[in-house]
């Protein structure tokens, strides 16, 4: 049965709140995946202030099970807070039934570009670190050496970086962030020894 | 015919809303009392509460939480400026609307080329 404070509002039985709860809970289930959280949260507090506001209308010592359940029967049922056709957010059905948000375009984009950052960056750092040897003793110039050690050491270690940072904003979920994460710590490695291989010529070694 | 009027009521939601909000601060309940008796609107809780707090995530109507006699918390919705304007433009374009309409139901009305 319910309580009435004189100075506060009303209180119901576990019994009877365990009622509105299940139906809160009903229509928070309605909305999930197509409401914001809070949003959710929002429309059960205004049903549940609807319900108490209809329950306050009664008499103040006959409310029980019997009144809290007319009041429930008055209202929408919980199936009235799904969409009309056609009128459903951008979701998608998961394997398990539950409505999920699509992959966003951007994540999507994210790995592909960071596979290409990865695979372009390791290509061009290996082969620069590579060639810078040849390429100095050809001219005779340790400058040529020690700039060639540096630059596509600087360059790895940033494409390099570029390439995880972008494979970890698409999460991991395709092939081609996959192939960025992997090819961007190699080059990352590769700049890592043309900086160290630079440093040590520049020491003389 | 049921399903024509069902979603003609749920497109004029948020400009009912926006009304009902104009006239004053107002709390949920209220609203859907105002909406819900007013004949041909008949709008219900499961639509004007989702509506409530979609627009006040958009910033069109402020909130502000009461204490309320009867149980919970009460949730007060006022019309901010943002939403003044939008009510605004929607007052303009229904109005526009239905006077266009009008001219083609009226019996012997006017033609819509004259």
């Amino acid at each position: 049965m319910m309580t009435l404070d004189d100075a506060g509002p009303l209180t119901l039985d576990a019994s009877l709140q365990g009622l509105i709860d299940a139906r809160l809970d009903t229509i928070d289930r309605m909305l999930v995946g197509r409401v914001p959280r809070a949003d959710r949260l929002a429309i059960a507090r205004e049903v549940e202030a609807q319900i108490f506001d209809q329950l306050a209308g009664q008499a103040p010592d006959g409310i029980g099970r019997d009144e809290v359940l007319a009041v429930l029967g008055r209202l929408d049922p919980p199936e009235a807070y799904l969409p009309e056709d056609g009128e459903a957010g951008p979701v998608v059905s998961g394997p398990t039934g539950m409505r999920v948000p699509p992959r966003p375009i951007q994540a999507r984009r994210s790995g592909q570009a960071s596979g290409i950052v990865g695979i372009v960056a390791l290509v061009v750092t290996a082969l620069g670190t590579v060639l810078s040897l040849p390429v100095a003793e050809l001219f005779g110039s340790r400058l040529i050496l020690f700039a060639g050690f540096f630059g596509f050491g600087f360059v790895g270690l940033c494409a390099g970086g570029t390439a995880v940072v972008l494979a970890a904003f698409a999460r991991l979920r395709d092939g081609w962030s996959i192939c960025g994460l992997v090819t961007g710590l190699l080059t990352i490695l590769f700049g890592i020894l043309g900086l160290a291989l630079g440093v040590l010529f520049a020491l003389g070694f | 015919m049921d399903r024509w009027e069902t979603q003609v009521r749920r497109g004029l939601v948020e400009l009912a809303v926006l009304a009902a909000a104009a006239r004053g601060e107002t709390y949920g309940y209220r609203v859907v009392e105002q909406l819900g008796s007013l004949p041909g609107l008949a709008l219900t809780e499961s639509t004007v509460y989702p509506a409530l707090t979609r627009l006040a995530r958009e910033g069109l109507l402020a909130v502000r939480v009461e204490p309320s006699p009867a149980g919970p918390p009460r949730r007060y919705y006022r019309l901010t400026d943002d939403g003044r304007g939008r009510l605004g433009r929607m007052a303009d374009s229904w109005r526009s609307l239905t006077e266009s309409l009008n001219l083609l139901l009226e019996p012997g009305g006017k033609e819509p080329l004259e």
